[in-house]
């Protein structure tokens, strides 16, 4: 056995699926995002039985419209931009927010599109910041208090340019540590407010949501769709199904074959 | 439960948390029970089954925790996840970490 994992990164499939027969479980539920549930896929293959449920506060597992946590997280990032209005209007300011996201912008672009900003940028498009300053100059000017606001997922790119990472180390999965983006949106439209607002400094607010959104109690969508996953997960395994992940579906509750998790991979 | 367990179901919760994990543990766990399952809770996502002890029986075990309409039933009020979570992924550990597990194993075995 200790010869079996000598290499730099091991395999231990094997004793997962040994650990699982011993304890007797012969079903297993993991509730994650792609890369929990990635592994899960990898089991299912191996010949446990799994069904899984979608998580992630980003809402991208494929093969499913919703992820439980997002709505929490569009929740707070609505009332923690609207609190920091505040700040932003005293001080006649541009307030900039960065909020979690890597490879989908459905945290920034949900709740700007449900008034919590004027602009929004996301990884899915390339941002152009000249444009961006340009725009939210204009809408502090139209807004009567003075200020304007804009939420920045923490994967979105300044054009030609790459994500973002507060730090080289990865995780298990291969991600780097995103964050810092929000401060560089931030220190590049001070510098360049000037250029169209006749010459004159505009300040920026600086905030980072991070933790923030995915803290506290389950919001009303969180309490509600986790529980028809968990009774969903169960209907199929009392129907002795397996390698299935639960998901909502153009507004219909359903279940996709597991794969579906490695879809974004390729 | 007086009538005989139709199979054990485990439920475990893995990479960052996010408000709504608790309410699918206990809609899970209070269905299953209901239809004579038996649920176990694996703490800290794939990390907690990667150290199981092969010596102990499951009611022993660190990272394992039976689940009941009892002790669910308060939790969907809850954020977080009350199973604990990991980032670790079981198909690529460290030369360290894999050691470290296998040396646990040999010595719970020559322990029997």
């Amino acid at each position: 056995m200790r010869d079996k994992y000598n290499a730099e990164e091991n395999d231990l499939t094997d004793e997962i699926i040994k650990n699982l027969e011993y304890l007797g479980i012969e079903y297993l539920v993991p509730i994650g995002g792609d890369d929990t549930l990635s592994y899960g896929l990898r089991l299912h293959k191996a010949g446990v039985r799994c069904v899984g449920i979608p998580k992630t506060m980003d809402n991208d597992v494929p093969g499913t419209d919703y992820c439980i946590g997002f709505s929490t997280c569009v929740t707070r990032t609505i009332e923690f931009t609207h609190q920091l209005r505040t700040c932003a209007g005293s001080h006649e300011r541009i307030l900039v927010i960065e909020v979690m996201g890597r490879y989908a912008g459905y945290t920034a672009l949900v709740p700007a599109m449900a008034g919590a900003s004027d602009r929004c940028v996301i990884p899915e498009f390339e941002f152009d910041i000249e444009r961006l300053t340009e725009l939210l100059v204009k809408d502090r000017r139209d807004n009567e208090s003075n200020y304007s606001v804009v939420l920045i997922s923490e994967g979105a790119m300044f054009k030609g340019a790459d994500m973002i990472f507060s730090n080289q180390e990865t995780d298990a999965y291969g991600h780097k540590k995103l964050g810092g983006i929000g401060d560089m949106v931030s220190a590049e439209i001070a510098a360049r407010a000037p250029k169209y607002n006749n010459g004159e400094t505009i300040h920026t607010i600086n905030q980072r949501m991070s933790y923030m959104t995915r803290s506290g109690q389950p919001d009303a969508i969180d309490s509600i769709v986790p529980m028809a996953y968990g009774n969903l997960a169960m209907d199929l395994i009392m129907e002795g199904k397996s390698g299935r992940m639960v998901c909502l579906k153009n507004g219909r509750y359903d279940h996709v074959p597991f794969e579906v998790v490695t879809e974004y991979e390729n | 439960m007086s009538t005989k367990i139709k199979g054990t179901i485990a439920i475990l919760t893995g990479g960052g948390d996010v408000p709504g994990l608790n309410p699918a543990i206990r809609a899970a766990t209070i269905r299953a029970n209901r239809n004579g399952y038996r649920v176990v809770g694996l703490r800290n996502g794939w990390e907690g089954i990667m150290k199981i002890d092969r010596t102990k029986p499951l009611e022993e075990q660190e990272y394992c925790q039976i689940l009941t309409e009892k002790n669910v039933q308060k939790i969907a009020r809850t954020g977080g996840t009350f199973l604990h979570t990991s980032r670790t992924k079981p198909s690529k550990v460290s030369k360290i970490k894999s050691l470290k597990i296998c040396v646990t194993n040999i010595m719970q075995k020559k322990m029997i």
